[in-house]
């Protein structure tokens, strides 16, 4: 009787032995996944920050690229080699009209206005949230930089050659 | 009548045993996966730098001293080459660097007025990107 019961205590340990390497192993394996799809989903946001801004700059820069149509100043509109908002200018039937490009609020954000009209930098559309964003031009190799600040505060660094090898103002 | 509680061992074990090779192969995929997205980050801060060398480059005509006075790097007879440590920060020489780019004159580039180059980024994980590059060589009149 004595040894009838004593094993049956032997079996309840081994069960419970077994079940507990069963709850460890299923909390590795949800530990794990957890884990891995954590850092996938913040390598991916981490990489659409850091590369949308740029690329939508440069996509614009290229597609505005003549002579005397684009400058790097204030959003006020006077011209400097390193500023905060980029012009690219654009006649249409004889007026002059100007896109900027610049970081407010939170957002990266464009207006389209006829050049020297008065506007806010609150009035323009925003494109997409940012953490800044800034423009240097390099008049000697006729070369612009690029930098935009993402939410985690990592800076991107892009640089364009300007195919019209002038921009106006400076 | 004989105890049945050995049988039910068996069965748990065996099931234990079935779990344990399903997480093994989900925690390999798992692995797997991040080693994938690790590598595709890599990449992702590659095109961003490979682009600006590669404006760089194009704006220098295929001068490798002129652009790494520009830009950064070293000029290793005619190519171009910058180091990055594995966090993508301007690395001293190929010892500190987890990553490089390299830009070097393409042979091909025969056809008087067109220059071409390759560019290829490479790393200690497994990197490896290569862009083709080709520009119009104007004269300083254009």
């Amino acid at each position: 009787m004595r040894h009838a019961t004593g094993s049956h205590r032997v079996d309840g340990v081994f069960v419970l032995l077994v079940f507990s390497v069963f709850a460890v192993c299923v909390l590795m394996v949800l530990l794990s996944g957890a884990g891995s799809y954590r850092r996938l989903t913040e390598r991916d946001t981490e990489s659409y920050s850091r590369r949308t801004a740029v690329q939508y700059v440069a996509a614009k820069v290229r597609s505005a690229d003549a002579q005397d149509r684009i400058y790097v100043g204030a959003f006020s509109g006077t011209a400097a080699s390193d500023g905060d908002t980029l012009h690219l200018l654009e006649n249409i039937d004889g007026t002059l009209y100007d896109t900027r490009i610049y970081y407010c609020d939170g957002y990266l954000r464009e207006l389209f206005a006829q050049a020297g009209a008065s506007f806010e930098p609150e009035d323009g559309n925003p494109v997409l949230a940012a953490e800044g964003l800034g423009f240097q031009y390099d008049a000697r190799h006729h070369l612009l930089t690029v930098s935009a600040a993402d939410s985690a505060g990592s800076v991107t660094e892009m640089t364009l050659s300007l195919r019209s090898g002038e921009e106006t103002g400076t | 009548m004989r105890s049945r509680a050995p049988l039910a061992l068996m069965e748990q074990l065996i099931m234990v045993l079935v779990f344990a090779l399903a997480a093994a192969v989900c925690i390999q995929a798992f692995v797997l996966a991040d080693r994938r997205s690790a590598l595709s980050d890599a990449r992702d801060h590659a095109v961003v730098i490979s682009q600006s060398m590669a404006e760089i480059y194009k704006n220098c005509r295929g001068d490798a001293a002129r652009a790494s006075q520009v830009y950064g790097g070293v000029a290793e007879k005619q190519d171009w080459v910058t180091y990055w440590s594995a966090r993508w920060e301007p690395a001293d020489g190929a010892e500190d660097a987890a990553y490089q780019i390299r830009v070097a004159p393409d042979p091909r580039s025969a056809q008087p007025g067109l220059g071409r180059a390759t560019l290829s980024a490479s790393g200690s994980d497994g990197l490896s990107y290569t862009l083709d590059l080709a520009w119009q060589e104007a004269d300083e009149n254009g």
